[in-house]
């Protein structure tokens, strides 16, 4: 067997954009994973058992299935919700590069809400005390 | 929404085939299970040797083991996925004589288990050292003090506390190998995911397939949550914090 290792060079152009879009989704992943993944810890910490239940539930849901699932469930359901939303006669085509970076958000918040709830709650409550008692609000 | 569900699907027959698509997904459920558990075994055996060397003396073999574990925990499962499936049997001649002439079902069963059981190895190696390395040194000297060789210490000191500790992150990892076998569809093997795909592309009753899946693997991922809670809670040391919460918990 023969390595051609020009190869890579003569796709470079080609990997380039690919590497381009990599770098973006991870980018874009991380930034909305973390402001979804934040208000979704605020929402499992809260007081408000709905919402507590609610966001325990879709983490507990995200981290149970596979990733690749994931995509497949967004790919497929997301053109038909937006037909919901904006009652269209078709549903309209998300695209699979919209499709990546929607799925990856809400993936990533699952997982980012877990590590912000472990942040807040190894925080002593004598902090969380002294806040009201300064007073402050939840929020 | 307007979706029309037909849950009745799992109960139709495949076209041509002679089957339902119930025992399509069963037999995809089969593929996971059985990569899954291979991969895990393999896994669980060489991260306890890597992450067991990870904590020696010795700083080649340390050097060595720390290579591995970068190796395999900075290359995307993805791409490990096709380099053991495309590209390693093209670099053996003998493995490629034999990967063309075996089932290819085998082939890609192999590769997936390899694939995965060293990804996940690294993964346990970190676990492993992490565990011993939180030991006190006061387990490790005393052993020593005793007579005892350094395998034996390990064998009888460290590695019995250090592998209770890592019993927790060790179940997520369980579950992380148990939902990284759906990788395993990349390279054809017709695991859950993609039989689950499969009966959509056939039926168009994607959502119905989807929630089979989904379904199942929550099933099997709780399933393999339970066991562990269980292992935890049987190989509690009295004393220690995680068995004195579990006794007050439970």
């Amino acid at each position: 067997m023969t390595l051609d290792f020009d190869v890579i060079q003569r796709s470079l152009p080609y990997l380039w954009k690919g590497f381009q879009y990599t770098v973006q989704l991870t980018g874009i992943a991380a930034l909305g994973g973390l402001f979804f993944g934040t208000l979704l810890a605020l929402a499992r910490l809260s007081a408000f058992k709905f919402l507590a239940y609610g966001a325990a539930g879709y983490v507990n849901l995200m981290r149970s299935i596979p990733l690749i699932l994931v995509i497949f469930w967004f790919f497929f359901l997301a053109p038909l919700i937006l037909q919901g939303i904006t009652g269209a006669e078709r549903p309209p085509q998300m695209g699979a590069e919209r499709t990546a970076i929607f799925t990856f958000v809400m993936f990533e918040a699952a997982y980012f809400c877990e590590i912000m709830r472990a942040g807040i709650q190894s925080i002593p409550k004598g902090q969380v005390y002294a806040a009201y008692a300064l007073g402050l609000t939840y929020a | 929404m307007n979706y029309h569900w037909n849950w009745g699907v799992f109960f139709q027959e495949i076209p041509g085939g002679g089957e339902y698509y119930w025992e399509l997904m069963v037999a995809g459920i089969g593929w996971t299970l059985a990569v899954s558990a291979c991969a895990w075994v393999i896994a669980l055996t060489l991260g306890s040797v890597i992450g067991t060397i990870r904590t020696t003396p010795n700083p080649w073999m340390v050097r060595l083991a720390k290579a591995w574990v970068e190796i395999f925990r900075n290359i995307p499962l993805l791409v490990q996925m096709f380099l053991w499936y495309f590209v390693v049997p093209e670099l053996i001649p003998p493995l490629k004589r034999w990967v063309i002439q075996v089932d290819p079902g085998t082939a890609q069963f192999l590769a997936a288990i390899v694939c995965l059981g060293l990804f996940t190895s690294a993964r346990i190696a970190e676990l492993v050292r992490a565990g011993i390395q939180s030991l006190p040194s006061g387990q490790r000297y005393p052993g020593m003090a005793l007579g005892l060789t350094p395998l034996q210490v390990y064998r009888h000191v460290l590695l019995p506390m250090a592998f209770r500790i890592v019993i927790p992150p060790l179940t997520s990892e369980t579950m992380n190998l148990i939902k990284n076998s759906s990788i395993a569809l990349t390279i054809g093997l017709a695991e859950l995911t993609f039989r689950a795909r499969e009966m959509g592309e056939y039926t168009f009753n994607f959502f119905e397939a989807f929630t089979a899946a989904t379904v199942i693997y929550i099933v099997i991922a709780m399933t393999a949550n339970r066991v562990m809670a269980h292992v935890e809670r049987k190989t509690a040391v009295p004393g220690f914090i995680a068995g004195e919460s579990r006794s007050t918990i439970a």
